[in-house]
This record gives C-alpha cells, sequence and structure tokens, in this order.
C-alpha cells in the first residue's frame, strides 16, 4: 500500500494517516483473530499493559514531529524504512534457506 | 525477565511507537526483530501486534481530517479480498521463497525510489491513484499479510 500510494504521488500526510487508520483496523482484526484462535496468553496481556504507556509516550512525541514533515522529508523517511524492512526480509529468508534441512 | 530485558522492551516500544507516528508505518519493522532478542517469537509478535493496534487508535484519532475515507475503504476492501487468497496459498507456497521474493521486490522499488529522488531531484510518480488501483493494492495487502505476517508495506 505504501509503495501505491508513494508512487501514485499522494499526499504525504495522506499516506501517514490513512496507512495509520489502515493499521488500526487490520491489526484490530488480526488481534481479535489471534484470540478467538491460537489465544493470547494472559503475560502477553499484562506485558503490552505494562508497554503500553511507552508505546503511547513515543506516539504523542512522534505525532507532532510528523507533523511537521514535509513531503521531501517523508519521502526520504518512507523510503529509508523500505530499504531496511526490505533487506531484514531477504537476510531472514535467507538465512532460513541456507539453515534448512534438505 | 531481568530489569534490563524490561528496559529493553521498552525502549524499543517507545523507538518503534516514535517511528509510527512520525511516518504512518514501521512500529513492526523496528519492535518485531528487537522484541525477538528479549522474549520467545510468539510472545513478540502479539505484543507488536497488541500495541501497534493501540498506538494506531490513539494517534489517528488526532489525525482524523487527514484521513482519506474512500481510499480507506477501498484498500481496507482490497485487503479483506486478498486474504483468503492469501491464506490459500500460505497451504501451498514455500514461505521463505515468497518472504525472499517480497523482500527483494520492496528493496528494489525502495532502490529505484530513492535512485529517481536523488539523481532526477524530484519524486517517482509514475501513475495517478485510481479507484481499481486502490483495491489492487488493497489486494495485494491482504495476500502479503496471510502469506508473510504483514500488511502496509508490502505492495
Amino acid at each position: 500500500v505504501l509503495i501505491y500510494l508513494l508512487l501514485a504521488g499522494t499526499a504525504a500526510q495522506t499516506v501517514r494517516a490513512t496507512l495509520l487508520a489502515f493499521f488500526a483496523l487490520s491489526y484490530g482484526v488480526t488481534v481479535a483473530s489471534h484470540a478467538a484462535t491460537i489465544g493470547i496468553p494472559g503475560p502477553t496481556w499484562m506485558a503490552a499493559g505494562i508497554l503500553a504507556p511507552f508505546a503511547l509516550l513515543g506516539g504523542f512525541t512522534g505525532r507532532p514531529i510528523g507533523d511537521r514533515l514535509g513531503s521531501d522529508g517523508f519521502a526520504i523517511l518512507a523510503i529509508a524504512l523500505l530499504a531496511g524492512a526490505g533487506l531484514y526480509t531477504v537476510a531472514a529468508a535467507g538465512v532460513g534457506l541456507v539453515n534448512r534441512q534438505p | 525477565m531481568t530489569l534490563f530485558g524490561w528496559a529493553g522492551l521498552a525502549g524499543t516500544t517507545f523507538a518503534a511507537a516514535l517511528l509510527q507516528a512520525v511516518s504512518g508505518f514501521g512500529f513492526a519493522v523496528l519492535a518485531v526483530p528487537l522484541y525477538l532478542l528479549l522474549v520467545d517469537p510468539a510472545q513478540a509478535v502479539q505484543l507488536a501486534i497488541i500495541l501497534s493496534t493501540a498506538l494506531s487508535f490513539a494517534v489517528v484519532s488526532g489525525l482524523r481530517r487527514t484521513v482519506a475515507p474512500a481510499l480507506l475503504l477501498r484498500i481496507s476492501a482490497g485487503s479483506l479480498a486478498g486474504l483468503p487468497i492469501g491464506l490459500f496459498s500460505f497451504r501451498y507456497a514455500d514461505r521463505l521463497l515468497v518472504r525472499l521474493g517480497a523482500g527483494a521486490t520492496i528493496l528494489a522499488f525502495a532502490v529505484m525510489m530513492a535512485g529517481f529522488r536523488f539523481r532526477g531531484g524530484r519524486p517517482w510518480a509514475p501513475f495517478a491513484r485510481t479507484q481499481t488501483g486502490d483495491l489492487a493494492a488493497g489486494a495485494v495487502a491482504g495476500v502479503a499479510t496471510a502469506l508473510v505476517g504483514m500488511a502496509g508495506r508490502r505492495c
């Protein structure tokens, strides 16, 4: 979705807000499906509860920074994150393939 | 868990949340690999999705005016449509090869976009958004979610 929106020249603030809303919906469904199928253990909920204030603090600290980020800054950050994510995914898959039993 | 471990989880969570609030995505990209150093894989993934959900709801509430509702609706609908295709493919596809292909595709697009930006001095925007394109991007995200576990950045 991010690559599509960047290639279509969508405004940075629209991409950011719409992606956040998309994640809220899609991860919300994922949490519900985990809870309903494989289950989420009590200690995981407890750890999430302990860590939630740090997530909210990071979120509320980052929001005004994102508001001030221009379209160039947003695009550079997005491209850097995509490159990092792509490299990590390739490396993790490569290690998995090398270590795979025949 | 030791105090050091909790400090690591808290610091990772803060940094990943900051990144996601600034850019709109990236919590799982940063958090999951670092969580994996401190907790088992199942807990790392579940922590990331619970915290990312809470964070996204909290941050997006202040950005409601800039959300594009029609775009959100179409990528969500496309994603829902793509999910069963991904789940079906999940049974037959080689997950490591799929991850390798997905990672290489993301990396290739990142390199191309960076190349155009730094050589041409302007963003590479070869097409305009369309309703069909929105739905298709959502569908690819849905397939990727089921196949390799993450939605937003895959397509």
